[in-house]
Parts: structure tokens; sequence; C-alpha cells
């Protein structure tokens, strides 16, 4: 049977007239088989087709023409109700603004976070090597590890070691401190850092060599070329420049100014040892299981360390986790999704702001839907229009948003101390997700009224018939009480982190870090010790000076200690430091037996003093007098320290042993000063120092500086947080506003009655606010127990917690009752002062 | 009384010519044939339409047959009306086309 194409026969179905069809089809079908005869198919075909493009030529301009008309009416009357109630339109875009900007910041930060040391092209076969013992795992593995690995094993293809120190460096007449990073010779072959000038492959054949960052170029050198020039490291060698890389970017784990090899800076003889105090990488072939890897190496250290018995593995941690993860404590990690959690958190209260404004606005344009509806809008087009008009002002509020953060980010980047960047097109993932979720806010918070209004019957209307329906009050009052639980979580999270911040930064750590100064000493004043310390005791503000190997709160170094009942062979691991006289003295620490080294007993230069974690280690009863043993120095106890936080908060109290090797440099200078004048002390100890070495560039800082340093990552975080909770609960409180204000208005006739029939002015506020006080008490409900999980669940990271107190909850629900209610009152009070008079007059 | 557009005049008298055998293909047909343009199926029914909610035409439904898919045919008469709307058209048109200057001559001379 010849016919018509089906395909152009359905569109002609659709076009066509109900009643008209089957003979309008029939006669077209009549010429088409007409025409198939005398034409062909093909001439046939192309009538029909035709004949459907000349009748849709009309119908495509009607659809457009109408379709701008209308849009330019929808525009108008959208504008106008904007224009009418502009406080209200005000009020949600800007609280949906400010939501959607505060989720930008916190995903430029998030993505920051995220996007640590991916730039290294090899970023997945990157690895760094772990060790782990008794004590735990860390990071610092041994010299000869590198070397031994490389020969081992064919499937390490590069390994190198790496360590962050600041060093001194001297060029020409000047002298600065750099942030220098040791390197071995794989090391450009593993990462991804460009070179400008020099080649990578040879930059470190020669030991004494140096290879600069292009800002550290510049300013040693100027425009001149850096390559061959020769630069005084750490006043011992002379090292040339034989490369210059790009600046490091920020998004690194590795921060450095200056590469050197490890050669100059610790000598070849300490290279070979398996002693642990550098960092190491190894790279890996592309299709490498690192799992069977470091099942092979993590043998390497028992075999080759033979010092002692130890039981130390090797392991292989991915490059491309460091940055979240921690060794010590907490991994970083767990910021990325507190984080989250509140951008998302303030998006959501925005939203529901956003939805309930938008519902309860276009609650009042009933009448035009009944005018519409009865002019011949038919369903479809209403719920477009309101779509539309809601999907407009998401935009809007994008928009707004963008403005917001262009605005904010410097301020943000200070507080969070990053330097984050905000080109909006070139993030595809930020832009395409931006638009999506304006798209989406718009759609849900125009669904609702669309749905809903657009189902009245006309008439009913209009003659205002219609019932404002229980359903809506449900879902608006599920709304506010959801918001209302994020932000009363959000104020508990921010007040138990303050707190413990709090707690942390006042904790008494066992030690005196207030008025002790911290004074870096290098190789340079180092040998001077002895005579600054005499020039600074002659001085009535200087109480006691002392020197250690290492600041108290960053103990970590560790060596094989045994005592009795434990053989030579028989080795624990103890972190010690090295001090001199009057260390327990200057730094506050109590004994809790014994004493203190002191001058009188010479041969306490081979004694230990041990802190009480160590002493409950070894199980002596009666510790003084007892033998102590570090590597094999045979000595005994003096004093039992009593114990304080040597490591982070984070941790529990570790074991450490205190001895007094004489002969070893110590790079930490301690100085206790009068706590009458402390600029005057500090200038003190500048000037004595600069007496004997004059131009010496000095790192002196407060202990309490060192202290506040390690944690500034919590410190950073509770001040975000609570600019972000603030914001939270004032995009809470801006619709909250703007509903009070709607519902007031909506029921201004029932309160004019009430006042006319003798209600008083605080009986009509009851009547408006009940209702928000019964939603805000289910909110803190709900929210009480939530945010308890949550929050211990994070305290849970910290050895020592400041706890929950029952106050923040208190507070919390005094704080969303206080605001609501303030918010809601002022609403409340206006209404209830209006005159009845003016709500009464038309009806 | 109505004066028709010239589409609606034709199609009226197509029907009128056709008698009993007025549908849409024979009525287009006949344009085609006597006018010497394509008349699109559209260009005849939307007149069709017109007269018949006007009044001007009736409509029956004839039997499906098989060449037209099993499609019923819709034929149209004139109504009393349509012949009334039809006259009255034809008397303003041979009145309008009467006592007219040499028209033709000036139409010549500007063509050429």
């Amino acid at each position: 049977m010849k016919g018509p194409p089906r395909f152009a026969e359905g569109i002609l179905y659709q076009l066509l007239e109900r009643g008209e069809r089957e003979f309008i089809l029939g006669d077209m079908k009549e010429i088409y088989v007409d025409l198939h005869s005398s034409n062909g198919r093909l001439r046939a075909n192309f009538w029909f087709w035709m004949q459907i493009f000349r009748s849709l030529r009309p119908f495509i301009f009607n659809l457009f023409l109408w379709r701008l008309v209308m849009f330019r009416n929808y525009a108008k009357l959208a504008l106008r109700s904007l224009r009418k109630h502009a406080g209200y339109s005000l009020i949600n875009i800007s609280g949906l603004a400010m939501g959607m900007a505060c989720c930008i910041l916190i995903f430029l930060w998030v993505q920051h976070e995220l996007s640590y040391d991916k730039f290294h092209e090899k970023v997945d076969s990157l690895y760094q090597i772990t060790v782990t013992g008794e004590q735990g795992t860390w990071t610092s593995s041994p010299w000869a590890m590198v070397p031994t690995l490389k020969k081992d094993f064919p499937e390490i293809i590069g390994a190198t070691w790496y360590g962050e120190w600041q060093v001194l460096m001297k060029y020409g007449d000047h002298t600065y401190f750099e942030d220098a990073a040791i390197a071995g010779e794989d090391f450009f072959k593993m990462f991804t850092f460009p070179f400008i000038k020099g080649d990578p492959e040879t930059v470190f054949k020669n030991d004494k060599a140096v290879v600069l960052t292009k800002s550290l170029a510049e300013k040693y050198f100027g425009n001149k070329n850096p390559i061959g020039e020769t630069v005084l490291f750490e006043n011992r060698v002379e090292l040339m420049v034989t490369g210059v890389i790009e600046n490091v970017p920020d998004n690194s784990q590795m921060q450095f100014d200056l590469l050197v090899s490890p050669v100059p800076f610790v000598g070849k003889a300490r290279m070979q040892t398996w002693s642990m105090d550098v960092d190491a990488y190894v790279l890996l072939p592309e299709q490498a299981d690192a799992k069977q890897v470091e099942g092979k190496i993590s043998g390497t250290i028992i075999k080759y360390d033979k010092r002692t018995n130890h039981k130390y593995r090797a392991g292989l941690f991915p490059l491309r986790k460091v940055h979240l993860h921690s060794f010590y404590g907490t991994d970083p990690i767990i910021y990325v999704y507190i984080f989250s959690a509140i951008a998302a958190i303030v998006l959501l209260i925005a939203c529901i702001n956003f939805m309930n404004l938008t519902t309860a606005r276009s609650s009042i344009r009933v009448n035009e839907i009944g005018v519409r509806r009865v002019l011949g809008s038919v369903r479809g087009d209403l719920i477009k229009q309101f779509l539309g008009e809601s999907i407009g002002m998401a935009a809007v509020a994008l928009i707004m948003a963008t403005l917001i953060v262009f605005i904010c980010l410097p301020a943000f980047n200070s507080l969070a101390e990053k330097q984050l960047e905000f080109h909006i097109f070139h993030n595809p993932l930020l832009l395409a997700g931006l638009l999506i979720f304006a798209l989406i806010t718009g759609l849900m918070a125009g669904l609702y009224p669309a749905l809903h209004f657009s189902s009245f019957q006309p008439q009913r209307v209009l003659k205002k018939i219609h019932s404002t329906g229980s359903r809506k009050n449900t879902l608006r009052r599920v709304l506010i009480i959801s918001q209302f639980t994020a932000s009363v979580l959000l104020i508990i999270a921010t007040s138990t982190i303050y707190n413990q911040i709090r707690y942390i930064r006042s904790a008494d750590l066992g030690f005196n870090r207030d008025q002790v100064l911290v004074i870096r000493a290098r190789e340079e004043l180092r040998r001077r010790y002895a005579i600054v310390k005499e020039r600074l005791l002659q001085n009535p503000d200087v109480l006691y000076m002392t020197a250690a190997s290492s600041i108290p709160l960053h103990i970590r170094n560790n060596n094989p200690v045994y005592w009795e009942g434990r053989g030579p062979g028989n080795y624990v691991h103890m972190n010690f430091a090295c001090v001199d006289y009057d260390y327990f003295e200057t730094l506050g620490m109590e004994m809790s037996q014994g004493r203190s080294f002191s001058r009188k007993y010479p041969t306490d230069k081979k004694n230990y003093i041990i802190n009480e974690a160590a002493l409950k280690l070894t199980g002596y009863e009666d510790p003084i007098g007892k033998m102590f043993s570090m590597w094999t120095d045979e000595g005994s106890i003096v004093g039992v320290v009593k114990d304080f936080h040597g490591t982070s908060l984070h941790n529990n109290i570790r074991p450490i042993v205190f001895v007094m090797y004489q002969n070893l440099p110590y790079s930490y200078w301690f100085v206790k000063i009068q706590g009458i004048n402390l600029q005057r002390s500090l200038d003190l100890v500048r000037n004595t120092i600069a007496a004997i070495i004059p131009g010496y560039p000095l790192e002196i800082a407060f202990m309490d500086e060192h202290f506040q340093n390690q944690y500034q990552r919590e410190a950073r975080l509770g001040s975000i947080l609570r600019y972000f909770t603030g914001l939270a609960i004032f995009i809470a409180c801006l619709g909250l506003f703007g509903l009070a204000a709607f519902m007031a208005s909506r029921r201004s006739k029932e309160i004019a009655i009430r006042k006319v029939l003798g209600a008083s002015l605080w009986k009509v506020i009851g009547i408006l606010s009940k209702e928000f006080i019964i939603l805000i008490t289910l909110a803190n409900i709900i929210a009480w127990p939530l945010s308890y999980w949550l929050m211990n669940r994070w305290l849970q990271s910290f050895a020592y917690r400041a706890g929950i107190n029952v106050w923040i909850f208190v507070l919390s629900a005094a704080i969303s009752f206080f605001i609501a209610l303030l918010t809601v009152s002022a609403q409340s009070i206006k209404a209830a002062l209006a005159n009845p008079v003016d709500s009464l007059r038309y009806e | 009384m109505k004066i028709l557009s010239k589409p609606e005049e034709l199609v009226l008298l197509a029907v009128l010519r056709l008698e009993d055998k007025a549908y849409g293909v024979t009525i287009r047909n006949l344009l085609i044939n006597e006018t010497g343009v394509d008349w699109s199926i559209g260009a005849v029914y939307v007149p069709l339409s017109r007269l018949s909610r006007a009044g001007f035409l009736e409509t029956t439904i004839g039997a499906p047959t098989s060449e037209r898919g099993g499609k019923r045919k819709k034929y149209y008469q004139l109504t009393s009306r349509g012949i009334k709307a039809l006259t009255f058209t034809k008397r303003v048109n041979d009145s309008m086309w009467s006592n007219l200057p040499a028209w033709e001559l000036e139409a010549k001379g500007d063509a050429e």
C-alpha cells in the first residue's frame, strides 16, 4: 500500500484540528496517491512535506509572537510585584545571594584543599616513605633508605630525600634566611617543577649546587643571569646556581625557595647512616601495585639497620593523600568535611528562605491568577509563569552572589590564609554547579506555588472562596523547623569548637610559656652561647637562660633506651631532648621526684631526667638513682619531671627523657624575662646579641607564639566558622522576618477585630508569636541530640578535650529564641499597634 | 451584507460548479486548473471552514474509500445564504468593473 511517510502524517495528525483531521488527511492521501502514480514516489513525498512546512509557517509565527507578547506581560507583572513588595523581594533575593556566595567561597576553599599536589604529572605514582614502629607511624625515614631502595628494587624507578629547613644565605653583603629544601638527583624526574633556566637532568650532578625559584633569583640577582653565580650557604659552603624554576604553587605540600643537595647540608657520612631524620619519596612505574611494592620494601630497615633489634617497617603513602592526612592526631580532611557541611547547611537555610518567601508572596497573587485564567491561560501557562519567575529570581541572586564573592574574596583569603582566586569561567565545575544550583533552587521554590495556585478554579479564586489550606502551612512549618534546626546546630558547633580552641590555648601545658623567649640559634650564634648567657644574666630583667635541642612543644626525635631489667639488646624508643642547666627552672617545669640537673654534680652530664609517662613505662617504684641508658651511655635517673605536653594536644603525653651532653650544639635558646616590661626586655636581648654578633638576623619569638602556631588551623577554622554561623543565622532571620511580616499582614483583619473587641497589645503579640515559639522549640529539640552526637565525634580527635557543656545547649536555645522573637516581635508590635480602622475600612 | 474575499468567492464558485462532487480534492483540483496557480491544502481549507462556520456552506459526510486510506470525505454544498452572498459579491464586482476610464491603455504604457 502506497502511502505518505508515516512520520509526516503523524505530525499532520497532531497539528490539525480535531474535527477536521480525518477529512483533511483523507484528502491529502488522495492527492498523494494521485501524485505518486503520475510523478513518482519522491515527488509525492516532497509535496507532502512541503504541505506541512507551508502550514507550519503561520503556526510557528503565531507561536513566537505570542510567546514574546506573553513573555513581556509576564516580565512586566513579575517586575511590578517585585516593586510592589520591594522589601520582601530584597530579603528574598539577597538572602539567597548571601547563601550562594558563602557556598562559592567554601567551594573555592575545598577545591583548593583537594587540589594539593595534584599538579605533579606523576602524582598517582609518587609515594612518601613511612616508617612504622611500636610508637606509631611517621614520615621521617633513614638517610640510607633512598640509595638502598634504588639499588635493591628495580621497580622503584626514582627516589629522593626531601626535607625543609630555614637556612642562612649570603650573597654579596646581604644575609638572608630562606626556606630551603634538600633534594636528591631524581627530584626533578619525579616532581613537576618547571624549569626556566638550567637543565633538570644535571642540576645536582655537582653536590655544591643550588636551584632557586624565580622570585628568589630576582631578589638576589635582579635581571642578571643567575646561572653560574655563587652564594654562601650557612656561612660554610659556596654553592653555585645551576637552575631557576617557577615559583612553587601554593597548593604544593612542599614549600621552598631554594633546593640544595643534601651533601653540603649534612655531609656524605650522615647520608650513609640509618638515623631517621629526613623525608623520602619514591616513584613507581605507572602500572605498579603499591601494595605489592610496599610488601617487598617493608623489611629493608630491619635487614640493614643492625644497631638494635627494632621492628621498624617501611611503608608507602600516596602523595595525593599527604596534604589531608596527618600521622600525628587528626586528619585535616575533617576540616574539608566540616566546611562542606557548613556550606550545605547555609545553602539549605537560604534555599528554604527563598522557598518560604516565594510561596508566601505568591499567595497574595491569587487575584492575578484568577484574572489570567478567566482570560484564557491554561494551567501550563501559569505553571510556566511561576517557575520562570522563581528561576529568574534565583538567577538574579546568582549574579549578586558572584559580585559578593568578588568583593569578599580578599577578606576571606586573609581569614583563611590562602590565595584563592575566583575565575568563574575558568572553573567549569563551579560554573556548571552554580547554574544547576540556581535552576534547582528556582524550580523548588516555584514548584509549589506553580502547582498549587494553578489548580484553583477561577471563579472561586475571584470570589475569594479559596482556602489557604492547612497543607501549605504544614510545609512552611516543616521548612522553618529545619531552618532553625540547622541554625541551632551551627550555634552549638561553633560554641563547642570555640570552647575547645580556648581550652587548648589556655590549657596548662605543665610548663610556663609566658615571658619565655625562644631564640633559634644557628652555627654562628650557637658558638657564642656561653658569652650571650653570661651577658644576659648580668641584667636583672633576665631571670634564667637555658638551651635545648628542641622546643618543648616539638619533642619528636627519638632514641633507643633501656633500663634495669631490659638489656642493651632490648631497646625501646623514647622521645628525648638534650638540655642545658636551668632548663626546668626556665620553663617552670616542676619535679615530682628528685632534682633537676645541677652544676654541683659533675656526673650529671651522664645522668637522666625522665617524665612521669616514662617513669610509668620503666616500672620503677623508686626511680631516683636507678640505672637508665640511652644508646649505651649508662647513667642514673636523678629526677622525674611532672608530665607536660610535649606535642600537640591532639595526642596523649608521651614518655620523654632529658639528657645533658654538653658537647652537642643546642639549636634553641630560652630566656625567661621579667614580666614588667616585655618590650624593654625583648630589646635588651636583641641589643645584647647584636653587640656580640653585629648584623646577625636574629629569629626570636615568645614561646606562646610557637604554641599558638600549633593550633593555627583550629583557630582559623574557628574564626571562619564564626562568620559563617553568623551569616547562617542572619539569613534564617531574614526569612523569619519576611515571613512574620507576611503573616501579620495576612491576619491584619483578625488582629483589628480582636483589638476592637478589647484584646491588649501583649495578647496580640502573643497570638502572632505563639506559632514561631512552638516551631523554634521543636527545632531546638531536634538539633540538640544531633549536634551532641556530631560534636562528640569531632572532639574524639583531641586527646584533651573541653567537653560539651550543658550551658552551650542552653545558650544556643536562648540565642535562637531571642533572635527569632526579636525578629518576629518587630512585626507583631507593628501589627498590634496599627489602628484597627485602617485594616477594617475596606471590605 | 458581507462582501466575500477573493479566495472565498473562488471556493464558493468551485463548490457551486462541482455540484454534488465538491470535496477537498476536487475543489482544489478545479481551482488549480482554472487559476493556473498551485493551491495548498491550507489555502483551500481555511476559506472552506470559514465559510462553513459563517453558514454559507453546509457539509455532508461521505462513505470511506480505500484510496483515502479508509478515511471519509466531507462534501460541501451552498446554502441559500451562500448563494445570496455570492450574488451580492457578483453585483458589487460588476458594478465596480463598469464605467472605468481607459485604464488598459495606460497600464500598457506603463508596462513598456
